[in-house]
């Protein structure tokens, strides 16, 4: 693959952990879907037809799954901004430490090159981190969106992709997440009147 | 004959799927009871008709897709009887449930829905012969069943259900980074589907490099052990438990916790060529001890029942994950034994919450005390769940804990083993604890009757009890049995 590409990737993963805003995190997974699908897209020509339906099932998911995000950040607009438990630098500084070793441990696992490897790593380790550090329901969502464009990168970069059926089966599975979450962050917007996760905190032993 | 296992993975699931969409049909509650009533039977039949098939000696694998063996039949027959009784049960529940995720006129159909596609999705489990095709199924669980533990829409209920989607399905992520590891360092992933195929991966492990091979059984391993709720990654589990509708919370603990724990048992099995038997029984010890460690204090604790119920669940899933791991067929008669004696144990116990929180609130919250003095059919229930769950003889969780721990001094796992009967002494003695507390002492308001699904619990923990007495007495001849025999020669 192109490294760059897959840097670039990286590079908005690690923008929406800085990024206070929740419409500004959703464009750049947007835009990281979207490179995502035109990169594998560009790879079809020689590949098989399998590969270009599941490039295809790659631009279409992304697409419904940030305007169906925009839609409900839209619809619930946060009475006063959230205050975040650490300053961005901070994040990103720990985020940037994590990426970091994770891609030292994890060997070379047969893809296409290493630099692919390196990106899904960083990709997944920064969607995991975006669900820990950040507080707000929706960049719980947009953490997930990451990881899996992460794992989606590292399918790209197998040597004649993974099979269709579990591509499509992917897809679905995480179109139909996101819309019960979507689901279930309207439901804690209109409960707790904010889509802060610090406000559940009740189930504590 | 390849056939046969096609057909059975098709209709398996697709029982509870045609019965979910049947409920929506009538308008009145009744009648969608009663529709809820005659899939579950239907299904349960079938389910129960399949997974008796590999126990008469008729193991088939259809091709890349499908298998039907001896180590997929208990499971099997463990979520079909399990989501009987859920379905059975759930009207009850549902005539107390005063507050609803959905809108109020739609509420009911959209829990038989979803409880049916839940259902089916786990019924699907143990029937794929392929670990693509087992995560894409454990994976839409997760929606589904985030929907039904939040079905109360109380804020806590909210509160389970988001975590439980949001942890379960960052695992679940990892785990599929590690098939995708597996998949690019096969040596033959060229074959498409079927590389991913339990068969295909036994037979090209040993070909793999093994420090890929290493870290994308340890990403699978990880990522389901979320999902499996095992320590350290269980922080979900507890709260969806307790949040979740008594029969969901029996489905989520008896059913889904080992169906997945299922997936890593044949993953575990097919990839000791790659990453050596030592190292793949020694990460289920792990994650069995870890278990142990962190549920135990809990069972000292004094906590609302069904969260008492759920650390309980940590507990055992660390049991079973002990037997796997010691691997001996001492061992793995005792997996067996547990898997069975802990779903119909625990699953009573949730059974029990119903006329419990009719009867009293405030349990949904706090720990109860003197229930014996208020409704002593309703204590008897409790008991004998939580009797069993603490391994009181002649309780087949005696006896699967006596197996296992055995199990692991034969296997050469002294210490773990030693740890592990320690820790479930300890456990003992915590539910005891709970046990006596809960249901001695004064009680309020005698109430005998009346009480939402009352009726059918009192039925329900007179069979409970008489099953679980037949299962302790299978414990005796389970260690030298074909079933085991062939369990021991290796799962996939």
């Amino acid at each position: 693959m192109s490294d760059a590409l897959g840097w670039v990737m990286v590079a908005l993963g690690l923008l929406v952990v800085t990024t206070r805003r929740r419409s500004a995190a959703i464009a750049l997974v947007a835009v990281q879907a979207l490179v995502l699908a035109g990169y594998a897209i560009s790879l079809a020509p020689g590949r098989s037809t399998e590969f270009l339906v599941a490039s295809l099932v790659l631009f279409a998911r992304s697409v419904p799954l940030c305007v169906l995000l925009a839609f409900s950040v839209a619809r619930t607009r946060e009475p006063r901004p959230l205050r975040a438990r650490m300053k961005p630098l901070v994040r990103l500084g720990l985020v940037v430490a994590a990426v970091l070793l994770l891609v030292m441990l994890v060997p070379s696992f047969g893809l296409e090159s290493r630099a692919a490897e390196q990106a899904s790593i960083a990709l997944l380790t920064i969607g995991v981190a975006t669900i820990i550090a950040r507080r707000p329901t929706i960049f719980h969502l947009l953490g997930l969106i990451m990881a899996e464009n992460g794992i989606a990168l590292a399918a790209v970069a197998v040597p004649g992709g993974l099979p269709l059926l579990i591509e499509l089966g992917v897809a679905f599975d995480l179109v139909v997440l996101v819309t019960v979450a979507v689901v279930f962050h309207d439901r804690i917007f209109r409960e707790f009147g904010t889509g802060d996760t610090a406000v559940l905190r009740e189930l504590r032993d | 004959m390849t056939d046969l296992a096609y057909i059975a993975a098709a209709v398996v699931p697709a029982v509870p799927l045609a019965g979910g969409a049947l409920v929506q049909l009538p308008r009145s509650p009744r009648t969608q009871d009663w529709v809820n009533r005659v899939a579950a039977a239907i299904t349960a039949l079938v389910a129960f008709g399949v997974c008796a098939l590999p126990l008469a000696g008729v193991q088939r694998t259809g091709g890349d897709w499908v298998v039907l063996d001896v180590a997929g039949a208990p499971f099997l027959g463990v979520i079909a009887l399990v989501g009987l009784c859920s379905a059975l049960l759930s009207p009850g529940y549902l005539r107390t449930s005063r507050h609803s995720f959905f809108r109020p006129s739609r509420s009911r159909a959209w829990y038989y829905l979803c409880f049916h596609v839940f259902w089916a999705a786990l019924l699907a489990v143990p029937l794929a012969g392929n670990l693509g095709v087992a995560w894409i199924i454990i994976e839409a669980t997760t929606g589904i069943s985030a929907l039904l533990v939040a079905y109360s829409g109380r804020r806590r209920a909210l509160e389970a259900g988001w975590k439980y989607l949001v942890l379960t399905s960052a695992g679940l992520t990892i785990a599929l980074l590690g098939i995708v590891v597996l998949f690019a360092v096969l040596p033959e992933h060229g074959s498409g589907l079927g590389g991913l195929s339990w068969r295909s991966f036994s037979a090209s492990a040993w070909a793999m490099p093994r420090s890929a091979a290493l870290a994308g059984f340890l990403l699978l391993f990880c990522g389901l052990a979320t999902k499996v709720g095992w320590a350290p990654v269980h922080n979900w589990l507890p709260d969806a438990h307790s949040e979740a509708p008594p029969p969901i919370s029996a489905l989520l603990s008896a059913a889904l916790l080992p169906a997945v724990m299922l997936v890593a048992w044949r993953a575990e099995r097919a990839l000791v060529p790659a990453v050596g038997a030592r190292l793949g029984h020694g990460v289920f010890i792990a994650f069995g001890l870890a278990s142990l460690v962190i549920a135990v204090p809990f069972l000292w604790r004094a906590l609302a029942w069904k969260r008492l119920l759920a650390y309980s669940s940590l507990e055992h899933m660390g049991v079973l994950a002990l037997g796997i791991g010691f691997g001996s067929p001492l061992a793995l008669a005792g997996v067996v034994l547990h898997l069975a004696g802990h779903a119909v144990a625990k699953s009573l116990g949730f059974y029990t919450a119903i006329p419990l929180f009719d009867m009293r609130p405030s349990a949904q919250l706090y720990p109860v005390r003197g229930v014996a003095s208020e409704n002593p059919a309703l204590a008897a229930g409790m008991a004998v769940s939580l009797g069993s769950l603490s391994g009181l003889p002649p309780s087949p969780l005696f006896f699967s804990e006596v197996l296992i721990v055995m199990g692991g001094f034969t296997s050469g796992y002294r210490w773990p083993a030693a740890v592990a009967a320690l820790l479930l002494a300890l456990g003992f003695l915590g539910l005891a604890h709970a046990l006596v507390h809960g249901l001695l002492g004064a009680g309020r308001n005698p109430r005998r009757g009346g009480l939402a699904g009352g009726r059918g619990v009192a039925v329900l923990s007179v069979a409970a009890g008489i099953l679980l007495l037949a299962l302790a007495a299978t414990g005796v001849v389970l260690p030298g049995s074909t079933l085991v025999q062939t369990l021991a020669g290796g799962v996939p």
